[in-house]
């Protein structure tokens, strides 16, 4: 056996135990040994058929690899972590919304006191915190834990009318007229929108029953929690989950 | 993390939280690492690298699941109990560490099944749409 062998392969190991902190403790600790065997596993068959090439082409797909799956798992964790907890989850929301803000102050005033390299940084995280705000103001969705971006029609609290996307379809979520009580009804009408159907539910006034959209079902108002940004909003993913399951979708 | 134009999709790990009577088109679509899994188990029970060997050989080099995208999507599939653990051992094939094998449950058939009728459906219409054959070309 050549002396590179064990040299390449136990270094690959190593890179690789150190590549898994980059995944939440309890992840690692439930699949952590698998993951490291089932890479080891790898490397073997790379080098059987690539040699040292081979397994650092298998490091650098690995390394992709981890860049890819690990931020879900953390914001799973975050999910998880602010279950249950109405001052952890709203402190979890907040630093989601704002710790890029508040992170990027907390360094330009380390980098003015005791770290010159907190300056560009501090710098950096206020850059990309004005861009994500203007983005928002102009109407792009973000990403946002525990919430799912909609397109609504209707201003206030509850919009008359919202198409919020599920895997490759889209669901519309209509507050249909009630003619006993002169009202919007007090339930959303959920119906698939077809794929490829150009819709946008601001343009869609006045809202009638759409037969031609499949039904799957009804589901009170007061089950969706909704937050709206300058030209953007949001349900809660939590609410939005409560309201399906009413709605037997 | 969702996202309007992105597209948004709530993980089965999440639904499978809401309540015991879960229709299996309730999960549907899969993701694509789930669903490869999944079928990777229709032949019975297997370990981590093996089900990582059965989608490479499956789709002809072109898929290739990570140890991360592999475990994290296994995660999701035994929270939705869509697969379910089957002991640890030794993989006779490999003498080496002891290995935890997974195979698919009852309900985890039921749903791969949904899926590819689903699958199947859209394939159908796209070679209607594209005029093309059930079994390639056009017509």
């Amino acid at each position: 056996m050549r002396p590179a062998v064990p040299a390449t392969l136990r270094l690959s190991a190593r890179t690789y135990g150190w590549l898994l902190r980059a995944y939440p403790a309890p992840f690692r600790a439930e699949f952590g040994g698998e993951m490291a065997l089932v890479f080891s596993d790898c490397c073997h068959a790379a080098w059987r058929s690539g040699g040292p090439l081979g397994v650092w082409r298998l490091l650098g797909r690995t390394v992709l690899d981890m860049l890819a799956s690990a931020p879900p798992l953390w914001a799973e964790r975050l999910e998880e972590a602010m279950k249950g907890d109405p001052v952890g989850r709203g402190m979890g929301l907040w630093l989601a919304d704002h710790g890029l803000a508040a992170g990027g102050l907390a360094l330009l005033v380390l980098g003015a006191t005791a770290w010159p390299l907190g300056l560009p940084l501090g710098w950096a995280a206020l850059g990309l915190a004005f861009f994500a705000w203007v983005a928002e103001t102009d109407g792009i969705a973000l990403p946002r834990p525990g919430r799912v971006a909609i397109r609504t029609c209707g201003c206030g609290e509850t919009p008359l009318a919202f198409t919020v996307r599920r895997g490759d379809r889209v669901l519309f979520f209509v507050r249909e007229e009630d003619p006993e009580r002169g009202d919007w009804s007090d339930l959303y009408t959920v119906r698939d929108r077809p794929n490829g159907t150009d819709f946008d539910p601001c343009f869609e006034l006045p809202l009638g029953p759409r037969s031609e959209w499949s039904l799957r079902g009804r589901t009170p108002v007061a089950t969706l929690r909704f937050e709206h940004h300058e030209r953007v909003s949001y349900v809660t993913r939590e609410s939005l989950e409560r309201s399906l399951v009413c709605a037997a979708v | 993390m969702t996202s309007a134009s992105a597209g948004t999709t709530i993980s089965i790990g999440d639904i499978s939280n809401m309540d015991g009577r879960r229709a299996p088109e309730s999960l549907l679509p899969l993701p694509d690492a789930e669903l490869e899994i999944l079928l990777a188990l229709v032949d019975g029970e297997a370990h981590g690298y093996a089900m990582m060997r059965a989608v490479e050989q499956r789709s002809g080099g072109h898929t290739r699941l990570g140890p991360g995208t592999l475990y994290a999507a296994l995660k999701r599939l035994l929270a939705a109990r869509l697969i379910e653990e089957s002991g640890e051992r030794r993989d006779p094939e490999r003498d080496d560490a002891r290995r935890r094998y997974y195979r698919l449950s009852d309900f985890g058939s039921q749903v791969l099944s949904a899926e590819l009728d689903r699958l199947s459906a859209l394939v159908r219409h796209g070679r209607r749409r594209l005029r093309l054959s059930p079994l390639g070309g056009r017509t």
